[in-house]
Parts: structure tokens; C-alpha cells; sequence
């Protein structure tokens, strides 16, 4: 008796099991998501910033983001105060580079009453003052190539410290577009 | 504990063909309820994983990294990022970079119509072909720029509610009022491409009034994202944002929790209410046998083989009615298409989708029976035998 029962049972089992597998044999919905694209790790090197980028005292005399734009021209070595910002995502991972805005331009998300959770954005900003306003530093290694490493948290780096960044104006820089490969960098706050 | 011999419990199946017919349709459909919430469920979320490539990339408008539809990019950004990021696969010499312009457009079925079926349209180069490999044009040939001439996917005529052959090759659809003809058919099997309508970008930033792309698709070779992310944070004016492929359709995936949770608490509550259904067949069918269950315990079985016995009976009830509901499942909706907002997917009954409705049938079968049976077993043996 038991034997039958086992057996009776065992067959729908079997057949529900392989009702489950004839229709899941596709193979197809495993697909892994957890990886990115290109994303530094292996591929990334190991290579650190340059001694004495950072400094102990901010360089004389920056000049306003804007000005820059309007008469720096490639080569050309320029300082600049800014803030780390101007986008949601100012950091390249894997990359030292980063977006800062000029500290001329004011923060309207820092106002008494704002909730902005990601003030650094400058999101209250309209598009125009944030394209005059705006500038790219990177750190270059000895070839111009972008080192391999993040800028976020080297010399406590982060989104909203004021830095004044010493430099050159990078290959492709014009008057919409400032991109300066940072020679010094002094973090303010 | 003496036990009941199993071929009591299957004897009793057939004591009363109505009953038993109908306690296996209301297992039938608690079990089709739960597979078809779990295929609904399976197939919005296939569709959009699928949709992604693991080495594409896409470069979007700032601040619309959520909404491809809202995303402007300038039409110069695709050869500046050709030229700019080096790693970016080719063939023949040609780079998987593909400009798109994605826009939700209302078409007519012919020049009188009323403007009402609403579709995605991709504004496409045949480097759209390159980036993204799972399109395959099955009838006719790619649109042809300056002609007025659109692809439709597999599933873009459940998208429109017409049926299928409304939008073979060489029929057409109206919208900035002309007619495009349909000059390809193409599958994307899974994604959601296979609710487009695809046709010459050019063709579509003329008709659409716009002069702005909506996104750029490039597949990395041995570039890195990285690399087009330093291209996007040096170019501060072209006001980039870029993200893997993959990561964008699993945003929408989360975009679509909500649906998913109001579809489960839907067929949860549509499963309860079938489940109920089912368990009050099965009271019915048990209930009325109090003389049965007493003249048994005067034979010596204890309340345990008994109450064992109907489990039995009820399970095989239920399992009977599960293999039923999972065949006609897999029969009637594998593959059905849905329409949605973002286009349209097709009901994905796989491993897992008929394991739940197994598994329901299998939960109605095992607790099915025992509210009868406690209540049956409460009665003395005497008043059990003397019950009508």
C-alpha cells in the first residue's frame, strides 16, 4: 500500500517538475545585471596623483570661471576658486576628474528652507548661468592622459568643499568649455 | 497510527463526478489566477532586462536620465564622442555608435482616421542595427531615408490594438499626415524594442518638428565607461549624462515597482478569493460525510488517518487540477501581449511562473481539506453515525 501511494504521489511530482523544467529550459532569464560596462577594476591602474598636488597654502589671485572662459586660451596658466559641483554626479570613477563650479556663482539650494539633498547640483540654477559658470579639472599623468584614479576623498575632496585649483588650460578648452589639468590644488574647508 | 489505504482516497474521487469536476475547476483557476499575475510580472521585467547589452552605453541629456522620451542631446555629440573616445567597437570600420531619437507618436490606419493609436518611435541609422544585436529583420528590409518609409516590431500591432496583419510589409500608417509605408517587419524578441516602430532618424526629426537626438547608443570594445564618462565631464557643453544600457532599463524596472506590487496584490487577492472558492468546494464535498468519518472511527482509525485521508484526497484533487491549470496556462497566455506606456511585452510563463501556480494548487490541496474535517471529527462517533 505504501509503495503505490509513494509511487502516485511521486508521479505528479515528477510531473509537475517536469512540466516546470520543459517551459525553463530557455536559458535565457539568467541574465547577469550586476556587471557595468568598461567599469574600472581590472583594467584600472594603480597609478596615484602626483606629489605636492595638493597645497598647504591657496594660490594668489583667482580669477573668476567666466573670465577664464572668455579669454583663457589653451596652455595658458590660470587659478580659479570653485566649488565641487554643478551636476548631480561631479566625480568619474576610476578617473581623476572632476566638474566645480565657480564660487562666484550663488548656490540657490543653500537657502533657509531649501530641502535639496543634493545641493552641490546646483539645480535651482537656470541652464545659462551654469554653462558661464562651469569648468572641468583633471589630473594628468606625463603622457596628458587622465591618471587612472579616484578624485573623491584624495586630499578630502568631496561634493561642496571650495577649492583653488592652479593649472593649465587644457587641449579643447574654448569659451564654452573650460578644462584645466590642475598643477596644485589647495581644499579650502 | 493505523493508516487509510491510499485507493480509499482515490475511490472516493469518483463517488461524485460533479463534485470532484467541480472542486478541479476552482483548483484549475486559483492556479491560472496566480500564473498570470507571476507571467505579468516576469515578462515587464524580462522585457526590460533584456532590452539592455551588457557592453552598451548610452549617453543622455542631463537631468533626463530617467526619461529617454525627454532627453534633447545635440546632433553634433555622436561624432564628437566617435572622435573623442577611443575603444569604441567597429566593424568594418564603422563604429557601433548609434544616435536615436525616441518619441511617442499618435497614428491614424489611414488618411480620414482619427490620430489615436499610440506608439514608440525610434529614430534610427543603420548603426542601430550594430548596437543593438538582438533586432532581426524577419520580413522585407530596413526603411529607406527620404521615402517615408517605416519597420514595424512583432509586437507593435498589439501596442496599436490592430491585429498582426494590419501591419505587414506593404501597408501603411498615417501620422504627420501622409502615409509611411511599412516596408519591414523586425523581432526583438523580449525587449521592448519589439513594440517599436523604427524609421530613418532624419525622416522622423523632419516630421516630428525637432532637431535634437534623444540619446546616443555605443558599444564598448576596449574603452571602459570611464572613458566616456571623461569625455562627458570634459565637454561640460554638450550636457551629458552617461550610463551603462543595462542600468537605465533596470531604472525602469524600478520606475514599474509599483504596478508590479498593485499586480501581485491584485492576484493575491483575486487568488484568496479563488482559494476560498476552492476551499469551500472542498468543505462541501467533505463536510457531508459525517457518517462516513464515524463509521471509520468505529472501524479503529484514529482522527489523524482520517484527516490524513482527506488531505489525500483533496490533494489529489488539487494536484490534478494544478497540472490542468498549468497546461492550459501554457497553452492560452505564454506569449500574450500587454500594453504598457513604454510600449508593449508578451506574458513570460517560465520555471518559476508555473512553480507558483503548482505551488498554490499544491497549498490549496494541502489545507483544502482540513477545515472539513476538524469539523466532522468534532462530533462523538455515535452522533457522527446517526447524522443524516
Amino acid at each position: 500500500m505504501q509503495r503505490k501511494e509513494t509511487t502516485l504521489l511521486a508521479t505528479f511530482v515528477c510531473a509537475a517538475l517536469a512540466m516546470s523544467m520543459m517551459i525553463g529550459c530557455d536559458g535565457s532569464d539568467d541574465a547577469d545585471t550586476s556587471s557595468n560596462p568598461g567599469a574600472p577594476g581590472a583594467g584600472a591602474s594603480t597609478a596615484s596623483l602626483p606629489a605636492g598636488l595638493f597645497l598647504a597654502a591657496a594660490p594668489a589671485e583667482p580669477v573668476a570661471v567666466k573670465q577664464l572662459k572668455a579669454q583663457a586660451q589653451e596652455g595658458d596658466e590660470v587659478t580659479m576658486r570653485v566649488v565641487v559641483g554643478g551636476e548631480v554626479s561631479v566625480f568619474v570613477p576610476g578617473r581623476a576628474i572632476m566638474k566645480v563650479i565657480d564660487t562666484e556663482m550663488e548656490n540657490l539650494c543653500l537657502k533657509p528652507g531649501d530641502s535639496c539633498k543634493t545641493p552641490w547640483d546646483y539645480c535651482c540654477a537656470t541652464a545659462e548661468d551654469l554653462q558661464q559658470h562651469r569648468a572641468t579639472v583633471k589630473v594628468v599623468d606625463a603622457q596628458g592622459k587622465t591618471i587612472r584614479v579616484d578624485l573623491k576623498g584624495a586630499g578630502e575632496i568631496k561634493e561642496m568643499k571650495t577649492l583653488v585649483v592652479k593649472g593649465v588650460v587644457a587641449q579643447g578648452s574654448d569659451t564654452k568649455n573650460l578644462v584645466v589639468n590642475a598643477q596644485g590644488i589647495y581644499v579650502e574647508n | 497510527m493505523r493508516r487509510l489505504r491510499f485507493e480509499y482516497a482515490v475511490r472516493n474521487l469518483g463517488r461524485s463526478p460533479t463534485r470532484l469536476v467541480l472542486s478541479v475547476l476552482g483548483s484549475v483557476l486559483v492556479v491560472m489566477l496566480v500564473i498570470t499575475a507571476a507571467a505579468f510580472v516576469r515578462g515587464i521585467e524580462t522585457s526590460l532586462i533584456s532590452s539592455g547589452s551588457e557592453k552598451n552605453v548610452m549617453l543622455l541629456g542631463v537631468g533626463s536620465e530617467e526619461s529617454i522620451e525627454r532627453s534633447e542631446i545635440t546632433p553634433a555629440a555622436p561624432s564628437m564622442v566617435t572622435a573623442s573616445v577611443g575603444g569604441i567597437k567597429t566593424r568594418l570600420g564603422i563604429p557601433y555608435v548609434s544616435p536615436e531619437v525616441h518619441m511617442a507618436m499618435m497614428f491614424a490606419e489611414d488618411a480620414g482616421g482619427e490620430a489615436d493609436m499610440r506608439a514608440v518611435v525610434r529614430g534610427v541609422t543603420p548603426s542601430a542595427f550594430l548596437v543593438h544585436d538582438q533586432v532581426r529583420i524577419v520580413a522585407g528590409r530596413a526603411p529607406e531615408q527620404g521615402k517615408d518609409e517605416i519597420m514595424v516590431g512583432q509586437l507593435t500591432a498589439a501596442r496599436m490594438d490592430l491585429p498582426s496583419e494590419r501591419l505587414g510589409v506593404g501597408n501603411s500608417v498615417w501620422f504627420d499626415n501622409r502615409p509611411w509605408t511599412i516596408v519591414g517587419n523586425f523581432a526583438a524578441p523580449g525587449t521592448v524594442m519589439d513594440a517599436e516602430i523604427w524609421c530613418p532618424i532624419n525622416d522622423l526629426l523632419i516630421a516630428a518638428k525637432r532637431n535634437s537626438y534623444s540619446c546616443i547608443v555605443l558599444t564598448l570594445d576596449t574603452a571602459e565607461l570611464a572613458d566616456v564618462e571623461e569625455f562627458a565631464a570634459t565637454r561640460l557643453d554638450l550636457e551629458l549624462a552617461v550610463m551603462p544600457e543595462k542600468q537605465y532599463y533596470e531604472k525602469l524596472i524600478e520606475f514599474y515597482k509599483p504596478v508590479r506590487w498593485m499586480i501581485w496584490i491584485t492576484a493575491v487577492l483575486i487568488a484568496t478569493g479563488g482559494m476560498f472558492g476552492g476551499l469551500n468546494t472542498m468543505y462541501a464535498a467533505f463536510s457531508a460525510r459525517f457518517r462516513e468519518i464515524g463509521m471509520l472511527q468505529s472501524l479503529g482509525y484514529c482522527r489523524r488517518a482520517v484527516v490524513l485521508s482527506f488531505m489525500q484526497e483533496s490533494l489529489l484533487i488539487s494536484a490534478i487540477g494544478a497540472l490542468i491549470g498549468s497546461a492550459l496556462s501554457l497553452v492560452l497566455l505564454d506569449g500574450i501581449a500587454i500594453r504598457i506606456n513604454l510600449g508593449a511585452f508578451g506574458l513570460v510563463l517560465d520555471t518559476a511562473t508555473i512553480a507558483m501556480g503548482l505551488l498554490a494548487g499544491l497549498f490549496l490541496g494541502l489545507f483544502g481539506a482540513i477545515p472539513a474535517a476538524v469539523r466532522c471529527l468534532r462530533l462523538p462517533i455515535a452522533e457522527a453515525l446517526k447524522a443524516s
